[in-house]
């Protein structure tokens, strides 16, 4: 489990500015560490009453502060053990070339994040395979077959250090 | 393991959408899902569950809704898989014992809550010592703004994934985490204009 914790003054300081309050954020902190928790143990971890933290979770759920929850998985028991960056240059930055790229990488699962990024390429894409051939027929069939892909540099993660989606609250 | 929140429609769009890109991506790739071909839902249930370490199709169908709805109560999850509510429950408990999930989260806006800008960086050390490479390792641990720390094989030695307000936020990160520390010969910043795809849900 990754437990991110802010420092205390980072919570008071930023709070205010993010239109929640003190307890709202403590509130979505649980809940990036524990989805499932019960409301009745959510009020507790909180202090409030259990009426008052459903109201809350259903204000931050309605205005979109709270997106979702989502099981975290194993990918070392779900034949995605092996983590390959990918960068993509394009021969120009054309509207065309940039549609059908953004098409084709919606097409694979193993293709996790795909960013237009301003820098010494273009694309940077976080890819989850089994393993080098599972890697290098994606690879294949999905970037080099498009158009305008001028060169592809990859990076095989050795060793995650940190991997974490929790925000900073 | 009951949910007392009522269940999400933006999430249930969002599984759906997940869903029809997976569709489209298995039709596409027949080698790598052998495992699950020829599943039939409804034969699966009247197998016996899984043993020790092995998936089966049921395990895997109740992996992909926890993926997109992981708040979904045990009786919809139930419905969902065509299962009694015991033995999903059991599944479920199973799952968790052995390591498949690992854990659950609520999904937060990055917009709305100061982390708006993604940025990535390249960072390369002068020399790969233990040394240097533990400070490194120890400094990214603490701070939350970075979400992601991987040492790649390839040119350069760590990629980062941080989410911060703005630039000066990332500026700030950056001078604590990098500059600070003698190894450190150069950091490559490369800040996201457009996220086309970002989701943390694994091929299952």
């Amino acid at each position: 489990m990754n437990k991110t914790q802010p420092e205390p003054s980072s919570v008071s300081n930023l709070s205010n500015d993010k239109g929640i309050d003190k307890i709202d954020a403590r509130i979505l902190r649980v809940l990036q560490r524990d989805g499932r928790i019960s409301n009745l143990k959510l009020a507790e971890e909180v202090h409030l009453s259990p009426t008052a933290v459903l109201e809350r979770v259903k204000r931050l759920t309605r205005e979109n502060f709270i997106l979702g929850y989502e099981a975290r998985l194993n990918p070392n028991k779900l034949g995605a053990s092996m983590m390959v960056f990918i960068e993509v240059l394009l021969d120009r930055t054309a509207p065309d070339i940039m549609d059908t790229f953004k098409a084709a990488v919606q097409t694979r699962p193993e293709i996790l994040e795909c960013h237009l990024v301003a820098g010494g390429f273009d694309y940077l894409i976080k890819t989850r395979v089994a393993d080098m051939a599972a890697y290098r027929e994606m690879i294949a069939s999905v970037i080099w077959s498009l158009p305008g892909v001028r060169e592809t540099r990859t990076y095989t993660v050795m060793e995650e250090v940190k991997t974490t989606n929790a925000l900073p609250i | 393991m009951s949910s007392d929140y009522p269940a999400l429609q933006p999430a249930a769009a969002a599984a759906a959408a997940n869903d029809a890109v997976v569709a489209v991506a298995r039709a596409r790739q027949p080698r790598a899902r052998s495992r699950l071909r020829g599943a039939d839902p409804a034969k699966a249930a009247e197998a016996p569950a899984a043993s020790a370490g092995a998936l089966d199709e049921l395990d895997l169908r109740l992996l992909r809704i926890l993926q997109a709805d992981g708040r979904i109560t045990n009786l919809k999850l139930a419905a969902a898989v065509g299962l009694s509510s015991a033995s999903t429950h059991e599944r479920v408990k199973r799952l968790v014992r052995d390591g498949t999930i690992l854990g659950f989260n609520a999904r937060l806006n990055p917009n709305l809550l100061q982390a708006g800008l993604l940025v990535f960086a390249e960072v390369r050390l002068a020399a790969m010592s233990n040394a240097v490479n533990e400070a490194f390792k120890a400094a990214v641990q603490l701070r939350p703004e970075i979400l992601e720390c991987h040492e790649v094989a390839g040119g350069f030695d760590y990629l980062l994934k941080t989410r911060v307000a703005h630039m000066g936020a990332y500026r700030d990160l950056v001078a604590a985490v990098a500059w600070s520390l003698p190894g450190v010969r150069d950091v490559r910043t490369y800040a996201v204009m457009e996220e086309l795809k970002n989701t943390t849900a694994l091929p299952v």
